[in-house]
């Protein structure tokens, strides 16, 4: 009972840090946008909209700029809460349809992207731990540091050069190629939703249009996810209940997966977490390269058009992510490790 | 009769020829055995290639930088060439959209990317020293305050942070700078406070306290030195991905702008003519060996300079 | 009485910055079936590494050389792996029960996943775990089979990792300073178990301690070391009684009178004069000769063989007398 208990006041607790971490992006982004020298309405609405009086007025009333700033900042926070971002000065629509129609996009991208580096990055730090000081923990040093050296933008151009326009092995940009219809609507994610429906030719499809883009997006999670498992393995190692399996007569691969992951994992899946945002990050770079519309491209296009609404939209929806993430891996490392549901 | 070891270093785990004479392993077999098990332990900085590498890559690059204008072989902004020749004859990393020589401006772009990367570590590592001192040596609700507001810019990526904080402030060199300067001292800064209680809760500081040291004495004298040479390595870290966000708020447009020759720019020029590889390729060339040289340094010197990971690795 | 376990001439070098290093130095030891045999000797002696070396897990930043031999076959160098050992015929637990078990595998689990390798189907384990739970006395072993190491008190993990060692039935248990982090109150019990299965299972148990109070009271032979190196070893009650090397003395003079108030620290053996040795700055000579009182000038340059010193006695010391320490003193009294 005391158990139950004393594990939801954590729950509590860690909700209560997420919802003020929130309120404190929001409030960055109303101070961001009222930084803006000149005139904050020509910013919001873009030069030539604001020439236009009605426009102006209607601007004005709606972010209540004629009113003491207190009263502006609380306008700004309930709008945000009512789930209003405001209007993209690029697409005139409002910002909330179009985060709709872009957070499935890259979710889906980066969820496989990050389902690349988890794999790749646990199985390379833990050999690099097991094999430590040897040539395959050196050369994985180089791949790693090599990894967190290069642009990601840059990457992403590399990629679609050299594997869509010389190879030819992938298609090139978009989310589907030309003629092949979306599936469905459910989710959001067109891989799932083909699945859903039973499409298999459009699964393909979207499937190798996300191949290219995640890689590029997971070599630099990859390779922080493989310095991490590194030293988490190499940590576990030096740790007495390791010596005990040895000395119980452990075979060494049981040792391995069953003692030393199994330690070393905790830790590793918060660092893992901490990735999906990281990754969410790289979207802002990779996404435009390869047209696909999700939230990085939309970021990168508010970016280029100073769109400032759609950028604070963004900076929200990507930090409520990113706050989300860490809220569940937070409570997912309670809920492995026992020591910590319990206490 | 005792199992040589010399059989065993040459085949491991194979019994000896029956009979064979007890030889004992000499001084020099034995390092030779275990210097290559712990083969990066308590190696000098000197003595690991890659960082040498990262010091050699770095050094051509300042070297370029500074003798820039003799070195290059053209004008970085003249638009004399005719537009897109491809690498090779007068022009070896051909010529972009205006006909400038690519190399030229790779050449031009150090003086660029390096010394602002530098004066951004430089800034927001000021700012995280006081800051964080500060936390460390107050703690209680003054450390509480503080971290949460570090806490909140922890809260976005930085990139996304940085692009909306450029944005607002107009896009540019010097404001780009300006916003990473505000996403980079907030991690600077928590590291900078465990980097100060650690030290603090050190023997010799305590002793010097109890000596009667006043507290900033203590700051200044006992802590200068040990805090600022762990500094200097988590600031090498730094340089890196601060090139690499600096040069991805120029290639989104709020960066450096036209003509300048920033690295980032040069390679969004390319970005729209991917058949014209050499635009966008050499330049990007540029930022990752940069970038690489930086974090092969820092990485060694972390691993064998700064004395708090030293410890462990000896041992 | 033929050895269980024999290890000759054990020597062990560790990986220095510079050079390596030799942290033993020819360890000779004998284990008997159904006794037990003490290992004392001040911090940093080599006696975790000696034992350890005896399974098989020292670490990559060893090399070992020495014979070892179970029941007279070779075992780890040249003879059978110690992988094929290991648990089966030699176990060993730790100092620190807190952190030798796994914390996030339950008891259960942590007892029986040798199983499959031994072909015993599950329920055939689960059935010998709760049984060995019993046997090392654990409260409730069915609550006990589910439960987490974090829920047991420090003496019930140690008993636990008795219990573990104990799976596949070994001949020989070493016990590497079993009760030196645990409370006071419970170190008894814990000490009492361990003497109870070596008799009950005609186990051959090596146990490392500091505690020479715990010698006295468990140790049928006894092995000092210093430095790296054997300096006496014996019978316990006749070594613990009348010492024949000087350190063996000092150890047994530092003990206080009387029952241990402050739960045997005082009986720790730190308190002898002078800086002990270590094997990174081992004196030339007997290592033993800065400290030592009986110091001659041939001290400082030979190294003493360890020699036969009658009654099952082995001694090191070049000047050590034909009659024992307490002669000397009823010399000197008289
Ligand atoms: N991991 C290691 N790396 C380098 N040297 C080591 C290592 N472990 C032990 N040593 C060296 O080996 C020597 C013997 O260590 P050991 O742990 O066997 O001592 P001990 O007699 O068990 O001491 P204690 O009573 O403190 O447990 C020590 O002096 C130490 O210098
Ligand atoms: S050999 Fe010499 S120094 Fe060593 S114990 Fe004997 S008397 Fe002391
Ligand atoms: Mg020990």
């Amino acid at each position: 009972m005391g158990v139950r208990s004393s594990f939801w006041l954590f729950v509590i607790k860690r909700l209560g840090i997420s919802v003020f971490l929130l309120w404190g992006v929001a409030t960055i982004m109303f101070l961001a946008a009222r930084l803006v020298p000149g005139d904050v309405i020509s910013v919001m609405l873009g030069e030539e909209a604001a020439a236009d009086p009605v426009a102006r007025q209607a601007m004005i009333e709606r972010f209540g700029l004629d009113r003491p700033v207190p009263e502006q900042y609380y306008l700004h926070m309930t709008n945000l809460v009512q789930g209003d971002f405001g209007i993209s000065m690029r697409t005139r629509g409002p910002v909330a349809d179009e985060l709709a129609r872009a957070v499935p996009a890259s979710l889906e991208l980066g969820i496989l992207a990050g389902l690349i580096s988890a794999i790749l990055g646990i199985f390379l730090g833990t050999l690099s731990a097991l094999q430590r000081g040897k040539l395959a923990d050196q050369l994985i040093r180089v791949v790693t540091v090599t990894g967190i050296s290069v642009p990601l933008f840059w990457l992403a151009l590399v990629a679609l050069y050299v594997f869509s326009f010389k190879l030819q092995m992938f298609p090139g940009i978009g989310r589907l190629s030309p003629g092949v219809a979306p599936p469905p609507t459910a989710t959001g994610m067109y891989t799932i939703d083909a699945l859903l429906a039973g499409q298999l030719g459009t699964f393909a499809d979207a499937f190798m249009h996300l191949l290219i883009p995640g890689a590029v997006l997971a070599v630099f999670t990859m390779t922080l996810i493989t310095r991490f498992t590194r030293s988490a393995v190499l940590e576990v190692l030096n740790e007495d209940y390791v010596r005990t399996a040895r000395a119980k007569g452990l075979t060494s691969v049981r040792i391995l997966f069953a003692h030393v992951l199994r330690a070393a994992f905790v830790p590793i899946v918060t660092v893992i977490g901490i990735m999906f945002g990281a990754v969410l990050a790289g979207a802002v770079l990779v996404e435009e390269i390869f047209n696909f519309p999700g939230i990085g491209q939309m970021m990168f296009r508010s970016a280029v058009f100073l769109d400032m609404p759609g950028m604070i939209g963004i900076g929200l929806v990507v930090a409520v992510i990113y706050v989300g993430i860490s809220f569940v891996t937070d409570i997912l490392y309670g809920v492995i490790d026992p020591r910590i549901r319990v206490s | 009769m005792s199992v040589p070891l010399l059989s065993r270093l040459s085949r491991e785990g194979r019994a000896p020829a029956v009979g064979s004479e007890p030889t004992l392993p000499s001084a020099e077999d034995l390092r030779a055995h275990l210097d290559k098990q712990v083969r990066i332990a308590g190696r000098g900085f000197w003595k690991q290639p890659l960082a040498v590498a990262g010091v050699i890559i770095l050094g051509l690059w300042l070297v370029a930088g500074v003798f820039a204008p003799w070195i290059a072989p053209y004008d970085p902004l003249a638009q004399d060439a005719a537009r897109f020749l491809p690498p090779g004859g007068d022009h070896l990393m051909g010529t972009d959209s205006l006909g400038r020589d690519v190399l030229s401006r790779i050449i031009h772009g150090v003086r660029i990317t390096v010394p602002y990367a530098v004066i951004i570590v430089a800034v927001s590592t000021a700012i995280a020293l006081v800051v964080g001192s500060i936390a460390a040596y107050a703690g209680g609700w003054v450390d509480e305050v503080l971290m949460r507001i570090t806490d909140i810019f922890l809260a976005l990526p930085s990139i996304v942070l940085a692009m909306i904080v450029a944005a607002a402030i107009g896009p540019g060199l010097e404001n780009a700078v300006i916003a990473i300067i505000i996403v980079a001292w907030p991690p600077m800064t928590r590291i900078v406070r465990s980097l100060v209680l650690s030290i603090r809760s050190r023997d010799y500081v305590t002793a010097s306290r109890l000596l009667g040291a006043s507290s900033s004495r203590t700051l200044v004298v006992d802590f200068g030195p040990n805090l600022i040479g762990s500094v200097v390595v988590v600031a090498m870290i730094e340089i890196s991905q601060r090139i690499l966000l600096l040069a991805a708020l120029s290639f989104l447009g709020l960066g450096a702008q036209e003509p300048t020759p920033e690295w980032g720019r040069m390679v969004s020029d390319g970005a729209a003519i991917l058949d014209r590889w050499w635009v966008a390729t050499f330049p990007g060339l540029a930022i990752l060996t940069v970038v690489l040289a930086f974090n092969l340094i820092g990485d060694t010197l972390r691993d064998t300079v700064d004395p708090q990971v030293s410890k462990q690795v000896k041992e | 009485m033929d050895n269980l376990l024999e290890v000759k001439d054990l020597k062990i070098w560790v990986a220095g910055a510079a050079r390596p290093i030799l942290v033993v130095d020819g360890v000779d030891l004998q284990v008997r079936a159904g006794s037990v045999l003490g290992i004392a000797g001040e911090s940093g002696s080599g006696k975790s590494i000696s034992a350890q070396s005896l399974i098989g897990i020292l670490g990559e930043k060893f090399v070992y050389e020495g014979e070892i031999r179970l029941e007279g076959r070779l075992i780890g160098d040249g003879g059978e792996p110690f992988a094929a050992i290991r648990g089966r015929e030699i176990s060993m637990i730790f100092q620190d029960p807190l952190n030798s078990l796994h914390p996030q595998i339950q008891i259960g689990k942590q007892l029986t996943e040798h199983a499959g390798r031994s072909g015993q189907d599950s329920r055939k384990a689960d059935k010998r775990a709760r049984e060995l739970l019993r046997e090392v006395r654990i409260p409730d072993p069915d609550w006990a089979m589910k439960a987490y190491p974090h829920q047991f008190s420090g003496g019930m993990r140690q008993r636990i990792a008795i219990a573990m060692a104990l799976v596949g039935d070994p001949k020989v248990l070493i016990a590497d300073e079993p009760t030196t982090a645990l409370d006071v109150t419970v170190q008894a019990g814990v000490l009492r178990l361990i003497k109870r299965l070596c008799v009950e299972r005609d186990l051959g148990v090596m146990i490392i301690t500091h505690d020479l109070g715990v010698m006295n009271a468990m140790a049928d032979d006894l092995t000092v070391m210093y430095a790296g190196r054997v300096v006496e070893s014996g019978p316990a009650t006749q070594v613990l009684q009348s010492p024949r090397h000087p350190y063996t003395e000092q150890l047994v003079g530092s003990l206080p009178a009387g029952p241990a108030r402050d739960g045997g620290r005082a009986r720790n053996m730190r308190a002898i004069a002078g800086e002990p040795a270590t094997p990174r700055n081992r004196p030339a000579g007997c290592a033993f000769h800065p400290r030592c009182p009986w110091a001659e000038d041939r001290c400082a340059v030979t190294v003493p063989p360890v020699e036969y010193r009658g009654e099952g006695r082995r001694s090191a010391c070049l000047v050590d007398p034909f009659f024992s320490v307490d002669d000397v003193r009823k010399a000197a009294a008289r």
